[in-house]
């Protein structure tokens, strides 16, 4: 007879994800009686310190939310304000506003690939012990993170927290012979690309298919990125401005995020659910690469996520080279910005999701009120019915350590950010 | 080109953080610098180390980098650290949002992208933080750390595994 197990596992603080949290799952009679995904970084209060500055200060004072996902903030906030003045930018704006959003996934997920997720299927602690195991795969994983973070210089100046977006456009077109010369490192880069694709496709990935709905942005005729209508798995189709007749937040006492919900429940957003609801846009290259990994649409094993960010990283460079092949500078990189008082609301996929802006300004363009819904938000409720169904299955009467390290490998698989959520491990195991 | 030798100052906008950003302007500022032939010498400040200053030191024949240190030691104290001194374990690193200096180095090392010399200059940090600038402690360092900087460029003998300014408590 199996003795009846009590466990208590606290995690106090999760390594390898973006920002601070913690874990903690509490174990009755063989079941997980509580568990809590912890958010304790305090409020950032980004929304607040908006109210009051004018429309041109937001996309520089959005990029400090995150240092990782700048560029995302920015486009949506430059979107979401366009829309409330009635601005149409021009197609060479959109254009190079997704050609520069291209270099954020392709770092984003460069980086989360080899720095923080990898060691979980390697069998490491950590990128530096995988460094010594498999150097020429990390050096791969750095070079092609360093030439998203070149994309983005090419529009933003700088990689962190970039300058070069405005409402309206670009505050500058980049030199011909600059883009040039990053489109023949692109090309270069493809093959690298293909090898980590191939790469993390050849990971031990466990079998834990689960049922959730996927939301991400879509578009018709392309891989949605930087613009397009929000859907869902169940055929939910939404303007952006629509988002709050369909979407929630609320609050939990465990954590400073506030846990997002659809329909009264858990939802994913980010690469996988990109792949499942977009996978038929993908360029045939990449949908031949994407067959090759063995991938089946819909995937319903979170774990393949790490397979789908390398699959969108050589997606990206292959849908940057598309748009700056062609490359032609533009004498008016914005157009003319007339404030009104209004109300706009946008979303763009960032590199783990959906993010969601609305403003309401004032006749002069000054922020009234905002609204930021980062895709970790929206993920929390998801991460934590994804952590009780896999602990579960993969058996609470495991050594405490062993469910720690699964807890942290379920959790990374989203790329939390929570940094950027705050409004994340530590895991606490309370087994009884 | 990309100059042999490079001096990168790290830090942040607060307090004595934002030492390695100062003494890069003054750096760049200095009659020595502009003396320099051109191509040979680059200063550049980063707002955080991570995978950016790998690439930063990239084909570098000599990296000297520049931040500010809490050790224990006297606030103001200036220091050379050689890379094989630093200590740190896997497990320490956290976040592509807060791999540390140190974690960088030992990053670099293991996947053979240092460059075949690499320079450490820290100065101690000040036990009270400002977020308008530098203590004063902090803020006397300056001039002797720019002169080890110098000395170390120059390839001068005066620069020792040692402290090589001790700095003082402030009063």
């Amino acid at each position: 007879m199996t003795e009846a197990r009590h466990l208590s596992i606290r995690v106090p603080l999760l390594a390898r994800v973006e920002g601070e949290g913690a874990l903690d799952v509490a174990i009755r009679d063989g079941a997980i009686a509580e568990l809590k995904l912890r958010i304790y970084e305090p409020p950032r209060l980004f929304e607040q310190l908006l109210q009051g500055r004018s429309f041109a200060e937001v996309p520089d004072i959005v990029a400090r939310i995150c240092g990782i996902c700048p560029v995302a903030y920015q486009m949506t906030a430059v979107q979401a304000l366009e829309n409330a003045f009635g601005v149409q930018v021009s197609g060479w704006a959109q254009d190079m506003r997704r050609a520069m959003y291209c270099g954020e996934w392709i770092q984003s997920h460069a980086l989360h690939i080899h720095l923080l997720a990898a060691p979980d299927f390697l069998g490491v602690d950590s990128v530096i012990a995988l460094s010594s195991k498999q150097p020429e795969a990390v050096r791969r994983g750095l070079h092609l993170q360093a030439l998203g973070n070149e994309l983005i210089e090419l529009f933003g100046g700088r990689s962190v927290h970039p300058v070069g977006v405005c409402v309206g456009g670009f505050h500058r077109a980049p030199h011909p012979r600059d883009v040039a010369a990053l489109v023949e490192k692109l090309h270069a880069a493809l093959p690298q690309a293909l090898e980590l694709a191939h790469w993390t496709a050849g990971f031990p990935i466990p079998d834990d298919g689960q049922d959730f709905t996927c939301v991400a942005l879509r578009q018709p005729d392309r891989y949605a990125m930087d613009a397009g209508r929000i859907g869902a798995s169940d055929g939910l189709e939404i303007d952006a401005s629509e988002y709050q007749a369909h979407f929630s937040e609320h609050q939990v006492s465990h954590s400073t995020a506030l846990h997002s919900q659809y329909r009264s429940g858990a939802y994913l957003c980010g690469p996988l659910a990109r792949l499942n609801l977009n996978g038929e846009c993908l360029p045939q290259p990449v949908r031949e690469v994407l067959e090759h990994t063995g991938i089946g649409l819909p995937c319903r094993n979170m774990f393949q996520s790490i397979v789908a960010r390398s699959i969108e990283i050589y997606f990206a460079l292959l849908e940057a080279i598309r748009i700056l092949e062609s490359y032609v500078p533009s004498d008016t990189p914005a157009v003319a910005v007339t404030p009104r008082a209004g109300t706009g609301a946008a979303a763009t996929e960032a590199p783990r999701g959906l993010l969601w802006h609305r403003y309401e300004t004032d006749d002069r363009g000054r922020i009234l009120h905002a609204r930021i819904v980062p895709p970790t938000s929206q993920n929390q409720a998801r991460i934590e019915q994804d952590l009780k169904a896999s602990l579960e299955a993969f058996g609470l009467q495991r050594p405490e350590n062993e469910l720690r390290r699964r807890g942290e490998a379920v959790i990374r698989n989203y790329d939390p950010c929570i940094s950027c959520a705050t409004h994340f491990l530590r895991l606490t195991l309370d087994r009884r | 080109m990309k100059a042999r030798t490079r001096i990168l100052g790290v830090g942040s906008p607060f307090g004595d953080d934002r030492l390695g950003w100062i003494a890069v302007d003054l750096i760049r500022d200095s009659a020595w610098y502009r003396s320099r032939a051109a191509g040979s010498l680059s200063a550049q400040a980063f707002d955080r180390p991570g995978p950016a200053l790998l690439a930063a030191m990239d084909g570098a024949a000599h990296a000297v980098l520049i931040d500010a240190m809490q050790s224990g030691a006297a606030p103001g104290t200036v220091r050379k650290v050689e890379l094989d001194r630093l200590e740190i374990s896997a497990d320490r690193f956290a976040s592509g949002h807060s791999l540390g200096l140190a974690d960088t180095l030992i990053l670099g090392k293991a996947l053979g992208l240092l460059p075949p010399r690499i320079t450490l200059m820290t100065v101690e940090r000040g036990c009270e933080q400002s977020q308008d600038g530098l203590t004063a402690a902090v803020h006397a360092a300056l001039l002797p750390l720019l002169k080890c900087v110098r000395a170390c460029v120059n390839d001068e003998e005066s620069v020792l595994d040692r402290p090589l300014f001790s700095g003082r408590p402030l009063p």
